[in-house]
């Protein structure tokens, strides 16, 4: 069990999930005793909330390098929409985590300055209160999307919309969207495009595959063998739900606008 | 005089003690005897070849048109497999070798072949979807408990990952099939 718990400690999206608490709910407590000493006006209690905020915060250093590192492991292991939560939770993170060092270098300051001018003591805490609180609203946000991206049973609306990765402009200026046939499944099984788009679907999976919509015989790719693809332009507006005639559990859309 | 003694003792323990657990983990490796690479390319390039052999016959012979539709899925599915996993053992520059395993896969799966051909209609459909059951099931539980764990190469490690999904299909299609014919 311990050889188990080391090789564990070795995977940064262990150590990731295991060190995140602190910035959030560590710097909640660290906040919830900030506000008690400065009620009770007490400089000793105030330097306690103020260690305990400026160490939480502080540990959001290591919980951003960690997740930067396991970034590719997860994204591999995600399915579709888990990529687009895991896409929105890095690119929250990236935007806002300069709130929690900005929190810890105010709290340090906080502790220090008060050493040499007392009076500043009061309104320094105040204001790491108030940016505390700011920084917990923005690691909420962060940590939301995060939540989403292994737990399906979380997910509770449609995922973020991908900037990049789905569909690319190719140089005429029509948008061509891209689908993978991967281990039985349509990856993204859902995909938006315009009138006169052409979607480019690619198997890479072991087993030869098919693209054939359900409602009449609008397509149909036919079989189209590993490591290789069929392509369709369509040219009507309308949701066109998909299907795999071989492996009948295979389902897809799109959605033309 | 003593120290040096308590010293040797020490030395002597800490030997005895490296000594053991060599002969421990040597002997456990000899008894478990995990499959090589060139093994489980032998072992899943016959699974796939038995079954195949199996749906050829069952396409021929089943005026089921479920049990045709699933004999052809299955012909059609490892057929892609092998070929997938004869390129790959090809690139690798690997010459599949036989093992006991591989040996009585085939053996098993030539005594299914004989049994069917001296079937005929609904016992034959019958029989044929019930081994296919149970051999998915088992190639299932073998692929992900024995080949997959002792794999070394990692392109060989990813193709039997992802025939993964691929048999769960076949063997809850056999099962819907297998339910239907009751």
């Amino acid at each position: 069990m311990i050889a188990n718990i080391l090789r564990a400690l070795q995977q940064p999206e262990y150590v990731h999930v295991l060190i995140n608490p602190l910035p959030v709910y560590g710097q909640a407590c660290g906040l919830i005793a900030l506000f008690i000493a400065i009620c009770q006006r007490s400089r000793r209690a105030t330097i306690v909330a103020l260690a305990i905020v400026l160490l939480s915060t502080a540990a959001a250093w290591p919980v951003y390098m960690y997740g930067e590192k396991a970034y590719d492991g997860v994204l591999s292991m995600a399915d579709a929409d888990g990529q687009a939560w895991l896409a929105a939770h890095r690119a929250r993170a990236e935007n806002l985590i300069w709130l929690f060092y900005a929190v810890a270098a105010l709290s340090a300051v906080a502790l220090i300055a008060p050493i040499k001018w007392q009076r500043s003591s009061p309104p320094l805490a105040i204001a790491v209160l108030v940016l505390g609180v700011i920084s917990l609203g923005a690691g909420g946000y962060i940590a939301y999307a995060g939540g989403k991206i292994r737990h399906r049973e979380f997910r509770n609306e449609p995922p973020p919309k991908q900037s990049a990765g789905a569909t690319q402009i190719s140089s005429n200026g029509v948008a061509s969207a891209q689908v993978t046939i991967e281990t039985l499944k349509y990856s993204p099984e859902t995909i938006e495009i315009k009138k006169g788009d052409t979607v480019k679907w690619t198997n890479n999976d072991l087993a030869p595959h098919t693209v054939t919509s359900q409602a009449g015989d609008t397509f149909n790719s036919g079989s189209i063998d590993p490591d290789s693809s069929w392509s369709y332009t369509f040219s009507q507006p309308g949701t066109f739900p998909y299907y795999c005639t071989f492996h009948p559990e295979m389902k897809g859309t799109v959605s033309v606008k | 005089m003593v120290l040096y003694m308590k010293n040797y003792l020490f030395v002597f323990s800490a030997l005895l003690v490296v000594s053991l657990a060599g002969t421990l983990s040597a002997q456990t490796g000899s008894t478990t005897a995990a499959p090589t690479d060139p093994q489980i390319a032998m072992i899943a390039v016959t699974a796939d070849s038995v079954d195949i052999d199996a749906g050829k016959l069952a396409a021929e012979k089943s005026s089921n048109p479920k049990v045709k539709e699933f004999a052809q899925m299955m012909v059609r599915d490892h057929t892609s497999v092998n070929k997938k996993a004869t390129a790959l053992v090809k690139k690798l520059n690997v010459t599949p070798e036989e093992s006991d395993t591989s040996r009585s896969l085939k053996s098993d799966g030539d005594k299914n072949l004989e049994k069917l051909r001296g079937l005929s209609g609904a016992e034959f459909d019958k029989a044929y979807i019930d081994n296919e059951v149970t051999y998915h099931e088992s190639v299932i539980g073998a692929v992900t408990n024995t080949l997959i764990p002792n794999t070394k190469n990692a392109e060989l490690k990813k193709l039997l990952q992802s025939a993964g999904p691929i048999f769960n299909s076949h063997l809850t299609h056999a099962k819907e099939v297998q339910s239907s014919l009751k």
